[in-house]
């Protein structure tokens, strides 16, 4: 995800030609950023896949758009607004909120990393992290949008500005109220958790 | 969670561990978490959550998003701007010109068959222009397009619905662009005439697909004031286009009763259709209004670009 395409501006020049085989190298870079950024969004697995679908579609179109930068941000920008028509669709026809959805994770959900140790530590592993999980879907969908570019994409502030189209102070004080909430939720699942969030709730 | 904190406060820690303060701010907040533990304790949960996040196990694209050559393949008419405020505002400005062409129309050709009704003069046009449900006016148009263009609007809506898929369906194809407003073009002028059933098809197609744009969104009319006034003088040719209308649409006439009785349908000149454009038993098009043909025209393109531009932001 972090490592880039060494001939990365060959291929967006060669992809606003008309090269589609040049586009879906790009595709097949992005996709699993795309994907998880949408996932993370939404929640729900079925309706991520049509909308990262969607969003690259959405982006080979509007390639004569693109101005340069950070490539990433540019298509993720698309991705997300591609996610917020989702749940502007969703509020206007309610079908199930994606705040509701149990954890994902317990049927379709990421599968885990395949090295774990011990079926305890593993277990316990995957109990924290749907923990994780719900507190990041408990968050506002506009802070979960910053959580999620920035701690789990890697973004910067700059590329999330661009991404969001939000300005580089909101994104640093959504980010912060996004990590205060997770991080609040968080404590109620404690017994779980490393040491600092033990000591701090033994103390207040 | 400490209480002392402020909002600012974890603001400025958050973007501590992204490194991004100031070289000033960044003194700042060291000096303060030297002084305070509440601080410090803080910084190092805000800190455990980051890590934590981040070592949520990454999520895998379930499929490859790769493009096929059909999802490559752009949308027609992507130069025009295929938002819905532009195809209702078409549509709109569409109605008004179709109106006012036909008003213009029929009222300047009234001979003895058929009078113009006297509210069918400006009032009625000022009544129709500032009309606030602009679905109303269009929905009433189409009405009254689909039986003036010919006695026998069943006929033409049965046209129209059998049509409005196939020019949806061949608008999907992606041949031409300009076959759906030639469609439109070529009836336009004929559509005002009472006896001209062939045209009247055409011109049922294209406004029978709208309506169907209109049933889809789940419209039902609920009469308005504006609405049921204009229905009066409408009626004298509006009826049965109304009342097929209504059959399928769950639209209720308010005042058709009276409308039946006035209506008094002109024979066709001949048993099958004229080619030409004059008919010599229509007197009223021997002199032909320029001005009404034209907004009628114009009013068709227009209806062709809010169509075409519905249909291309539905696939998208």
């Amino acid at each position: 995800m972090a490592s880039r395409l060494e001939n990365e501006p060959a291929l967006i020049q060669a992809a606003r030609r008309g090269d589609l085989e040049a586009f879906n190298t790009l595709v097949l870079h992005y996709q699993d950023g795309v994907y998880a950024l949408v996932y993370r969004i939404l929640g729900e697995p079925a309706a991520a896949a049509d909308v990262a679908q969607d969003a690259f579609i959405i982006a080979y179109r509007h390639l004569r758009d693109y101005r340069g930068g950070s490539f990433r941000a540019w298509v993720f920008r698309i991705a997300t607004n591609a996610c917020y028509d989702e749940l502007r669709r969703r509020k206007r026809r309610p079908a199930t909120l994606f705040d509701d959805l149990p954890g994902a994770e317990a049927d379709d959900g990421p599968a885990l990393a395949a090295d774990a140790p011990t079926p305890e530590q593993a277990a316990q592993q995957a109990e924290l992290n749907r923990a994780i999980e719900r507190c990041i879907r408990a968050l506002q969908s506009d802070q979960r949008l910053v959580l999620v570019l920035s701690d789990i994409e890697g973004l910067n502030y700059q590329e999330i500005a661009d991404s969001t189209g939000l300005n580089l102070g909101t994104v640093k004080s959504r980010l912060s109220r996004a990590r205060a909430g997770v991080r609040a939720c968080l404590q109620a699942v404690q017994e779980l958790l490393p040491s600092v969030y033990r000591l701090n709730s033994e103390r207040e | 969670m400490a209480r002392d904190l402020t909002p600012h406060d974890y603001e400025q820690l958050s973007a501590y561990l992204d490194g991004v303060l100031s070289e000033a701010e960044r003194r700042a907040l060291e000096a303060r978490l030297l002084d305070e533990p509440d601080l410090r304790r803080e910084l190092e949960a805000l800190r455990a959550t980051v890590v934590l996040i981040h070592g949520l196990p990454p999520v895998k694209a379930p499929r490859d998003f790769t493009l096929t050559a059909q999802m490559a393949r752009p949308p027609r008419l992507l130069f025009l701007p295929t938002t819905a405020a532009f195809s209702a505002v078409s549509a709109a400005a569409a109605t008004l010109l179709v109106a006012l062409g036909l008003v213009l129309l029929l009222s300047r050709s009234g001979s003895p068959a058929a009078a113009p009704p006297p509210m069918l003069d400006e009032p009625a046009v000022a009544l129709q222009m500032t009309m606030p449900a602009e679905q109303e006016t269009t929905k009433q148009n189409m009405t009254a397009t689909l039986a003036a263009a010919t006695p026998l609007a069943e006929m033409a809506l049965e046209f129209a619905e059998a049509a409005a898929s196939a020019a949806q369906d061949s608008t999907l194809q992606g041949e031409d662009q300009a076959a759906p407003a030639d469609a439109m073009l070529a009836p336009a002028p004929a559509g005002a005439l009472p006896e001209a059933p062939p045209p009247a098809g055409t011109l049922g197609r294209v406004f029978g697909a709208q309506a169907e744009e209109a049933f889809d969104a789940g419209l039902t009319r609920t009469p308005s004031p504006p609405a049921a006034l204009l229905a009066q003088p409408a009626a004298l040719t509006f009826t049965p286009g109304a009342a097929s209308l209504a059959a399928q649409a769950t639209m209720t006439p308010t005042s058709l009763p009276t409308a039946t009785l006035t209506r008094t349908p002109r024979p066709s000149p001949s048993p099958t259709p004229q080619p030409t454009p004059l008919p010599p038993p229509a007197p009223a098009l021997a002199a032909p209004d320029g001005l009404g043909i034209v907004l009628l025209l114009a009013g068709g393109l227009l209806l062709a670009l809010a169509l075409a531009t519905t249909v291309i932001r539905r696939r998208s």
